[in-house]
């Protein structure tokens, strides 16, 4: 009998004693194996010995109370186990998950709204014109009458309907607003262009050009100098430098080419800018009294500034794209990229 | 382009020049320097002459715009050695009529040793700028070219028959022999040079070889002339021939200049061939005045935004070749040099004022324009409709707008149809990109080929582009509609993430995204079935808002996939979608159902006829009570335990009043009314019925 309570007191004092951390998940078998199983059968197996009932009772209650003692200490152990593995759920910041699915603007139209908002945003009105033209607006009526040597600076694409061809600049949809309207207004006219020219890594027979036009009283010179170098500088930052430098263009008196400094070198000279520090952006000029007459404006009345850039040859450097092509060849490896 | 030899011009210079200087100059001036090479102890430069400038295609040109911007002073002319009297020579020249020809100089040298050898200067001047030399007489016909400007050319005497010389244009096609040994068919209409037999030259252009100075030659006849730019220039396309001599009578010789030429060009022939100049020499021009502009200070001022004294002005004019007289207060009279055949009006003159003043010295300002604002709607809209794409994850692409000349054809679009084109370029580049597009789905299907040959195999993308029609009412005869053209393919949705197979894109995703886009915009439309040429069949659909068709979609034929390059790569279902963009606006929209009380929802499990569009059922539906708010299609299934002939399409149905929150008995009772409706109406019963 007093084997049974030393008995008890013995398994007790092993069970505080056993090491109740870092526990795997057999170790936790084993333990429940060992008390609750064997020592427990030990304990039970001494007590069919006892006779006496009223003591048989009362050891029997201890030994249960050992028992849940023990079941309890260890459901409290597994419980830790099952918190702490709960506690090892990591959430990696590094994953990347590509599931939901964002669309692109093409370049061309990407850089050209950043553009066309600088003006809009100083109330240059859009319009917008035919591709397919009359000889009248995209030559004659721009001061290159037939047969002149001018002609040759734009190789043009025809239909074979007579004097139909495909406008090699915008500025015949400003022929046309002008037509259509009187001074004072200032329009920008984007939109797609052509000229004969094979597919290359350096020429494409189709490309997209921005010009504007500000006709009114008193516009000068001094004007578009203002207006261009506010507009290079809001797009391409205030440390860009410019430069305006004389130039030709039939349909427009004085001419000015522009250039800026080199964004990617920023006028240290590298391959982009040809070593020169300088990217001409800009053709400009004053538009020619000729022009200004043909659409039927008082050229002593009225003056007009006027300015084009072609954007394929700006969205090369300015999204690192090697030729000019890839900007039709439409590769979503690239664009996803922008 | 003019290449010029740097060497040239020291030599003209009479005294050094800095080559860094002078590149400095002439990039500042609108000549750029495009190319500077290495020719022996030369410097070869070849700069960008426009149009305007003929007057720098010759090195004493060029020079003196070196001179007037470095400070310097231009060298002296040089004054011809030969004294000769005008008068008429022994060949009678005969000019058709002076609108041909401005000027006719020529002259007669006798006796020249034409196998002398060209002096080294020439020879060497010559070869740096890539020109054979030939034999001393040519070679130095066309050194005077390139150093003043003025093409000559001569002839052997003794090969021209008769007394008379015409200049007039061709009357009759014929052939001609030309210098380089080619034969020229020359139509009606270039000026020429003739005798009493023969063509002897095409003015301006390039002479006969019948007449030209060979290794016999020893009396030659120079002739230097000004003939009619615009004739010059047409005869030159005609023939297809180009001469440096063309390319300067194309763009304009200055008249006052060509005697003058021609005796500096005889002066070099005697001195270095030996012969004898007779005695007269020919000359004959319609009167050519000065030019002599009045340039206001007013004017300059405004249109320069300066605000210089008529004195500073005048200043600037006097560092050029402008001769300058006070004519009042405001203006000054300035005499135009006889080789500055771009300044014609006074706004010409302000462009001199503001190129030697300085473009860098005009302070830059803003312009003050009250113009009233215009919006452009279409432009807007294109923009909304860019970023509704963006959301919904598709690509923006831009084509070329020609396509293959025989692309009707692959599409099965015939020539009554609404999309054919026949707007085909007469100067193409090639076959492949000579038709002005009609739609846009074949540009867009190239771009789908291309893409999956760069391993990019699940595709969305779009384009906002141009179309061309023919149009009798429109003033070009042509009208362009801007549409978007949209297409997919592919993978929409890929596995992983807890979804198990990869969910591709297909038919009903197109109503799908339309929706979306219309939803943005406002717009209400209808749908209704067609027949496009290059749809599937039973997939094609008409859009249309206001009874009028606005567009189209459906799934691109596989058959017509397979035509076009490349399209065997395509190995899934292609959707495609295009919108006529004259027809979207944006409309306001403001909310119907507004309730504090709570929604019930409820789906629907339905066996329909696959004869049975939807529509019919959801407008029963929504027909027996006013407290169903939306029904959404939320699944088509047809597949295991579904009969022949129907499919099952799950409805889900959200239930709403605004006067209170509705009980499942009144849910049940509104489910019983359409349910008997939809048994006894259209045969349509729950699936587990």
């Amino acid at each position: 009998m007093a084997e049974i309570s030393e008995k008890i007191k013995e398994i007790e004092g092993n069970y505080l004693e056993e090491n109740k951390e870092g526990l795997s998940n057999d170790d936790i078998l084993k333990l429940q194996k060992k008390y609750l199983k064997t020592e427990m059968k030990n304990l039970y197996d001494l007590l069919k010995l006892v006779t006496d009932s009223k003591i048989k009772k009362d050891y029997g209650r201890q030994i249960n109370e050992l028992k849940k003692f023990i079941e309890d200490g260890i459901n409290e152990i597994k419980e830790n186990v099952e918190t702490s593995k709960k506690e090892k759920d990591s959430y990696d910041y590094t994953i990347l998950k590509r599931n939901i699915k964002f669309g692109k603007i093409h370049p061309l139209i990407k850089l050209g709204r950043e553009i066309e908002k600088v003006f809009t945003n100083m109330g240059f009105a859009i319009v917008q014109g035919p591709e397919i033209e009359l000889d009248r607006n995209n030559f004659e009526k721009l001061n290159m009458p037939a047969h002149h040597p001018a002609r040759d600076m734009q190789d043009t694409f025809y239909i074979h309907d007579p004097g139909i061809l495909l406008r090699s600049h915008t500025s015949s949809v400003q022929i046309r607003t002008m037509e259509k309207i009187k001074p004072p207004f200032k329009i920008v006219s984007p939109g797609t262009v052509y000229r004969v020219d094979d597919i290359d890594p350096q020429h494409t027979p189709m490309f997209y050009q921005i010009e504007g036009l500000v006709v009114g009283e008193k516009i000068s010179f001094s004007d578009l100098k203002g207006l261009l170098t506010q507009f290079i500088k809001t797009v391409f930052g205030d440390s860009t430098q410019l430069r305006f430098r004389p130039s030709y263009y039939p349909y427009t008196e004085p001419s000015a080419a522009i250039d800026m400094s080199c964004i990617m070198c920023g006028s240290k000279g590298c391959r982009t800018c040809n070593y020169s520090g300088w990217i001409t952006m800009l053709g400009a000029g004053m538009v020619h009294p000729n022009v200004l007459e043909g659409v039927g404006y008082d050229s002593e009345k009225y003056s007009g500034l006027a300015f084009g850039l072609g954007l394929n040859r700006l969205a090369l450097i300015y999204y690192g794209l090697s030729e000019i092509r890839k900007l039709y060849e439409n590769d979503i490896s690239l664009w996803e990229q922008l | 382009m003019f290449t010029f030899s740097f060497n040239w011009l020291r030599r003209l210079n009479g005294k050094n020049l800095d080559l860094d200087k002078v590149i400095n100059i002439l990039n500042l001036q609108g000549l750029e320097v495009k190319k500077v090479t290495d020719f022996e102890e030369d410097k070869v430069v070849t700069i960008e002459v426009k149009a305007n400038r003929p007057d720098a295609l010759y090195h004493t040109g060029i020079l003196r715009e070196i001179t007037a911007f470095n400070g310097e002073l231009p060298p002296l002319k040089i004054e011809p050695k030969l004294s000769l009297k005008n008068d008429n020579t022994k060949f009678k020249i005969d000019i058709e009529n002076s609108d041909i020809c401005k000027r006719f100089s020529s002259l007669i040298i006798r006796g020249i040793k034409i196998k002398t050898e060209t002096p080294d200067y020439i020879k060497k001047s010559l070869e740096a700028l890539s020109i054979n030399t030939i034999n001393p007489v040519i070679d130095i016909v066309n050194y005077v070219m390139l150093e003043l400007g003025q093409p000559m050319h001569a002839y052997d005497v003794n090969k021209i028959s008769g007394n008379t010389i015409r200049v007039m244009k061709n009357k009759k096609r014929q052939k001609l022999m030309t210098l380089d040994g080619s034969e020229t068919e020359i139509p009606e209409g270039p000026i020429v040079i003739v005798d009493n037999e023969k063509i002897l030259s095409i003015a301006g252009i390039i002479g006969g070889i019948d007449s030209a100075i060979t290794e016999d030659s020893y009396d030659i006849l120079l002739e230097s002339a000004n003939f009619n730019e615009v004739d010059v220039r047409l005869a030159s396309r005609a023939l297809k021939i180009s001469t440096p001599s063309s390319f300067r009578f194309e763009r304009g010789i200055d008249v006052s200049g060509s005697l003058y030429a021609m005796m500096i060009c005889a002066d070099m022939i005697v001195e270095i061939c030996g012969g004898v100049v007779d005695e007269v020499y020919f000359d004959q021009h319609s009167e050519y005045k000065k030019n002599i502009l009045k340039l206001r200070k007013t004017k300059t001022n405004d249109i320069l935004g300066t605000n210089l004294s008529l004195e500073e002005i005048i200043a600037c004019l006097n560092k050029y070749y402008f001769k300058c007289e006070i004519y009042d207060d405001e203006t000054i009279k300035v005499e135009i040099p006889s080789y500055r055949l771009d300044l014609l009006r006074e706004i010409d003159l302000i462009e001199e004022v503001a190129r030697i003043y300085g473009y860098h010295n005009i302070e830059p300002t803003m312009p003050v324009i009250k113009a009233t604002y215009v919006k452009n709607s279409m432009w807007e809209n294109m923009d909304k409709i860019r970023d509704i794409m963006s959301g919904i994850g598709f690509y923006e692409m831009i084509n070329y707008s020609f396509i293959p000349a025989n692309s009707m054809e692959i599409l099965n679009i015939s020539e009554d149809s609404q999309l054919y084109s026949d707007i085909i370029l007469k100067n193409p580049i090639s076959q492949y990109y000579a038709l002005m597009r009609p739609t846009l789905i074949y540009s867009l299907l190239g771009n789908i080929t291309y893409n999956i040959t760069k391993d990019n195999r699940n595709l969305a993308l779009y384009e906002i582009g141009r179309t061309y029609f023919r149009d009798d009412s429109a003033d070009t005869g042509f009208k362009e509609e801007d549409v978007i053209g949209i297409i997919f393919t592919g993978v929409r949705i890929e596995k992983g993430w807890g979804i198990l197979n990869d969910v591709k894109y297909s038919f009903y995703d197109i109503s799908n995204y339309l929706n979306i886009i219309f939803d943005e915009f406002g717009m209400s439309y209808e749908e209704g079935k067609n027949s496009m040429p290059f749809f599937k069949e039973d997939t094609g659909v008409d859009i249309k808002v206001n009874g009028r068709n606005i567009g189209f979609y459906g799934q691109i034929d596989p058959e017509l996939i397979n035509k076009v390059p490349n399209g065997k790569l395509i190995q899934n279902d292609v959707m495609y979608i295009e919108i006529n963009l004259k027809y979207v606006e944006k409309k306001n929209k403001s909310i119907k159902y507004d309730s504090k009380y709570q929604a019930i929802t409820r789906e629907y499990n339905f066996l329909v006829s696959k004869n049975l569009l939807v529509s019919n059922i959801i407008a029963e539906i929504k027909s027996v009570s006013n407290l169903i708010q939306k029904v959404v299609v939320r699944d088509l299934y047809d597949g295991k335990g579904i009969p022949q002939g129907r499919h099952s399409i799950l409805l889900q149905l959200k239930y709403l009043s605004t006067q209170n929150t509705l009980s499942a008995e009144e849910v049940t009772e509104i489910e019983n009314k359409f349910l008997d409706i939809l048994k006894t109406k259209w045969d349509v019963s729950l699936k587990d019925a």
